[in-house]
């Protein structure tokens, strides 16, 4: 089960959480979350969000995409709204489960292309990808009617140390890793358990993880993240003033 | 400054960390200092600022303390997030794919998400460049300069 599906209710997708004592168990979903909040599957995401008469970006990368994606300023002639679709436009639009098939068939041409398997056999997790099945997969690209890409969304979770005592670490791993694993994150259908260490810390704290299942993902994949809500740093500090 | 949060660690005190659910309220602050105080240290350690969520709110999860002689020498959480993964590998698919993500952003948000990770593998080679100048442009920011990835895949079989 996933922690968050895009077919359940906004309140039933909020991240759980254990209030005070609440036992572990408490925080799994139940089963039985309906779809209320997927768009329709032939909604256009680029219709729905592109203005058209947005300013354009003129960088490189946006230059090679012009050729590609609907040019800020044209009326937009989506394939779903009844007219032809220009030669070079991508659209994007929820996906439905019948594009898994298309998705799975151009995910396998990209690992023929990349000379490897991207997931599961060579366990190989940073950078490789979920087995793609609905709802996992949100949104689908489309040009001149056929599908070119998509794009999923993975739940995952990430465990962070507060402090520096390596010793806290590898209890925690002893401890409390195999209670994740069991209680969070099997239970919930997800794959991944991320941590993040400071690069100052690794070294003493590296080792610790490591006893702990975790395995360093080199330079496999360049890493990136984004935050969604204000800086809230130090929130907890503030939640009591 | 690290040097010295480095040989504070490793004095062993205690071999033994008992670990027990965080608390938060007015008749357990005493877990909410400890705790802020050991970000504190941190903070100091690094010489940088290092964010703390509210660890009683979603998509913070579950948080632990670890005591040693009954004082709390460390704490544990784990908190919910999302990769977008993209299928395929065309730079044209990715930029795209920009014009719409405020939409998904604002949609992860809303159902409580505060961190959002995305990795791009080295191993597509030429078009992991291109991607990769997508997803800055979207608003990520790389983390490899400052953390060392690591990952627990619970699809893997143990050794």
């Amino acid at each position: 089960m996933k922690l968050i599906s895009n077919r359940q209710s906004p309140e039933s997708t909020q991240p759980g959480h254990a209030q005070g004592d609440a036992h572990i168990d408490d925080i799994v979903e139940p089963e039985s979350a309906e779809p209320t909040t997927r768009p329709s599957g032939d909604q256009d995401l680029s219709a729905a969000f592109m203005p058209k008469n947005t300013a354009a970006d003129s960088s490189d990368a946006d230059a090679s995409a012009k050729g590609a994606v609907q040019s800020p300023g044209e009326t937009h002639t989506g394939a779903h709204d009844g007219s032809e679709p220009q030669p070079t436009e991508i659209t994007w639009r929820w996906a439905i489960e019948k594009d898994v098939r298309a998705l799975q068939l151009l995910h396998f041409q990209a690992e023929i292309a990349s000379g490897r398997e991207a997931f599961p056999a060579n366990g190989q997790t940073i950078g490789g990808v979920p087995e793609l099945s609905f709802p996992g997969v949100i949104a689908v690209a489309e040009k001149n009617g056929q599908i070119i890409g998509g794009m999923s969304i993975e739940d995952s979770i990430t465990a962070t140390l507060i402090g520096v005592d390596a010793e806290v670490l590898e209890s925690a791993g002893k401890v409390i890793i195999p209670l994740i694993v069991e209680k969070v994150a099997l239970r919930r259908g997800i794959r991944l358990l991320h941590s993040s260490l400071p690069t100052p810390f690794s070294a003493d704290l590296g080792g610790a993880l490591q006893k702990a299942g975790f395995h360093h993902g080199g330079r496999e994949a360049i890493s990136y993240r984004m935050e969604l809500k204000e800086d809230d740093s130090n929130s907890a500090k503030r939640n009591i003033q | 400054m690290f040097r010295q949060a480095s040989e504070r660690k490793v004095k062993r005190m205690s071999p033994y960390i008992q670990w027990r659910r965080y608390r938060q309220s007015d008749i357990y602050a005493r877990d909410l200092d400890a705790v802020v105080e050991l970000h504190a240290q941190t903070e100091e350690s690094l010489g940088r600022r290092m964010q703390l969520p509210d660890m009683m709110k979603p998509p913070v999860l579950e948080t632990w303390v670890g005591e040693r002689s009954g004082r709390i020498a460390g704490a544990f959480y784990i908190e919910a997030v999302c990769e977008p993964v993209f299928i395929g590998r065309d730079p044209h698919v990715s930029a795209s794919a920009r014009r719409f993500a405020p939409q998904v952003f604002a949609s992860l948000k809303e159902r409580g998400f505060r961190v959002v990770r995305m990795h791009v593998p080295r191993w597509i080679d030429g078009d992991a460049e291109s991607i990769a100048k997508e997803v800055l442009k979207t608003g990520f920011v790389s983390t490899d300069d400052e953390f060392l990835h690591f990952c627990h895949d619970l699809t893997r079989p143990t050794a």
